[in-house]
Order: structure tokens, then sequence, then C-alpha cells
């Protein structure tokens, strides 16, 4: 059995092993994962020395919340990324700077949105931040389009950047910047999925 | 080549136990709810991942790993808001195996596994999940 006792999600029903995940960042020589890589949950610090399967010691995935993949908000920023991943890292600063303006353009004068939309940028902030970046402080100026107009301008950057970050992810030198840059594109993703509930309720409103 | 092969395993293990789970989340739910209907469509997302991987490991000349005879879940998944949070935990955790693949792997297997970390975030807001900063990266 597991020494520390931490939940897990879902294990072999027939083994009363657990296959060891402990905090640490992933690297190539770290990779691990076994099919109790989906248990992965929270283990910190716990080796499993029933189950022969079970990875190395120093095959580590990273231990997360139990409830979820965090806010991104405590990264530590990666790992000075490999100089070959220097221009890439520019090019993806400057493109989650422009979406966080984006979003800053198209929440104003909005007390409806802003709150979702703030949320959003948010998460865009917290990508510049983990790049050791920071969002330019440019003020906002007031939006000349209508609010449905501008969540679906916004659903279209987000597209684009779920591609351009795939894209990103997979030409990035460095594993640890890919794994981040994979990241930000399952942000977008998830963006896209929010402001297309957002454009339905315009939809809504608009029959009413 | 190995190395590549043994990723391959880990994400084939882990779609092996998803597919468990929504096999079990479908079969407990309600016949022909929305939720149900939504945990089959998941359940076939995921075993086309399984397959796929299968194929994969086949055409690089390796035995694809056996899923195993079950699974337990952290969870009974009697009631829908049950059923939504494991939903939600098999979509994590896939996450989180698909992340590290990324920073694992490169080429085809690392675009492999950003593809599936983008759909896992995603299918994990339809049983709702809030949407995070960066999916599949815990707080460190």
């Amino acid at each position: 059995m597991c020494c520390c006792g931490a939940s897990h999600l879902i294990r072999p029903a027939h083994s009363g092993s657990v296959r060891a995940v402990q905090a640490g960042p992933v690297t190539r020589r770290r990779f691990v994962a076994g099919a109790g890589l989906l248990v992965a949950a929270a283990v910190t610090g716990c080796t499993d020395s029933d189950d022969p399967t079970a990875p190395a010691a120093d095959r580590t995935l990273p231990a997360t919340e139990a409830t979820g993949t965090g806010t991104g908000q405590d990264i530590d920023p990666t790992t000075p990324p490999d100089a070959a991943d220097a221009d890439l890292v520019a090019a993806v600063l400057q493109d989650e700077d422009r979406l966080v303006t984006a979003y800053r353009i198209h929440g104003v004068g909005r007390p409806d949105l802003r709150r979702e939309l703030d949320t959003l940028a948010d998460h865009h902030r917290s990508h510049l931040r983990v790049l050791g970046g920071a969002p330019a402080q440019a003020a906002p100026t007031t939006p000349r389009v209508s609010p449905a107009v501008g969540v679906r301008r916004l659903r279209q950057l987000e597209a684009g950047a779920v591609e351009q970050r795939r894209r990103d992810a997979v030409a990035a030198r460095s594993g640890d910047l890919a794994r981040v840059l994979a990241a930000m594109a399952a942000s977008s993703a998830q963006h896209v999925v929010v402001l297309e509930r957002l454009a339905l309720t315009f939809g809504k409103s608009d029959r009413s | 080549m190995t190395e590549g092969r043994e990723t391959l395993q880990q994400m084939l293990a882990g779609e092996h136990a998803a597919v468990y789970a929504y096999g079990v989340l479908g079969g407990r739910l309600a016949p022909g709810t929305p939720l149900q209907v939504q945990a089959g469509e998941a359940y076939i997302e995921h075993r086309a991942r399984r397959d796929a991987l299968v194929a994969m490991l086949r055409a690089a000349g390796a035995e694809p790993v056996p899923a195993e005879v079950a699974y337990a879940l952290p969870a009974p998944v009697d009631v829908p808001a049950q059923a939504r949070r494991v939903a939600r935990q098999v979509e994590d955790r896939c996450a989180v195996l698909y992340a590290s693949v990324v920073a694992a792997e490169t080429g085809r297997t690392r675009g492999y596994a950003v593809g599936a970390l983008v759909d896992a975030a995603t299918r994990g807001l339809s049983w709702g999940a809030e949407p995070v900063a960066l999916p599949g990266v815990g707080r460190r």
C-alpha cells in the first residue's frame, strides 16, 4: 500500500499498490507515468516497493492539486529556455500580450462581460509571467463594436492562439517550455469554449 | 526509439483507465439522459485514442500494454454530481499525463500529446471544470 495514504483517482482494482508519483519538475530523464498515471493525484514522496512495475524513484511527475490543474499563478518561471528558443519565447510573449490587450478593449464599459473576460485575461497574464514577461500597461480604447461582435473577435483570436501554441509546443527545443506552451494551447482552447457559451447568451437575449 | 515506445505505452495505459471509467459512468447514469450521452461520447473519444495508440505501438514493433481487468474509481458514481466529479478527475489526470509526455518527447509523439492535452482540457469543461491558466501543469 502507498505509504502516504493519498487518494488516487483510478487504479487497477486488483492491486493494492499504487505507482509512485512524486512532486517535482518533469524532465526527459525524469519522466514517467504508468497506468497509475491517471491516478497520479497528489502523491508526494511516496514510493511503492510492492509493485514491480512501479517507476524508479527518480522518475517523477508533477503532483497537482487533487481538485485540478491549478491556476498557474504559483508556477515558477520555466528554467531559462534553450537559447534556440529565445525567438520563439519572444514571439509568444508578443502574442499573449496582444490577447491581454484585446480582452481589456472588449471589456471596457461592459460590466456584464467584464468579470468573465477578466478571468480569461488573467490566464494570459499568467502565461506572460510564466515566460518571464509582463503585460503592457497601455490604456485600452473603448471598443467600437457591439459586445456580441467583441466576443466573436476574441473567440477568433483564441482559436488562432490554440493553433499557434500547438505549433510552438512542437517546435520548442526545451521540453519544459514545450509543456508550458502546450498548456497555453489547452488554456486558449478552454477560452474558445467559454466565449462560445457567452456568445450563446447574446443570441438568447437578442431573441427575447 | 525505446523511450518513445515507453511513453506511448504510458499514454495507452492512461487511456485504458479512462475508457474503463467512462464505461462505468455510462452504465450507472440514467439511460438516455444528456449526461449519459455525454459519457458515451467521452467513452468513444478515449477509445479512439486508445486504438490509435495501440496502432502506433504495433507500427513501432511493440506489444501494446493490455488494460487491467478493472480499476477502482476514486468515488461512487451513483448520482450525476458524483459522475461529473469523477469525469473531471479523469480528464484532469489525462491532461497531466499528456503534458508530461509533451515535455518528455519530441516530434510526432509530442504533437500527438499536445492534441490530446487540448482535448482533455476542453472535455473537462463539459463536465463542469473551471478554465485554468495552464491545464495539465499543476502548481509547484
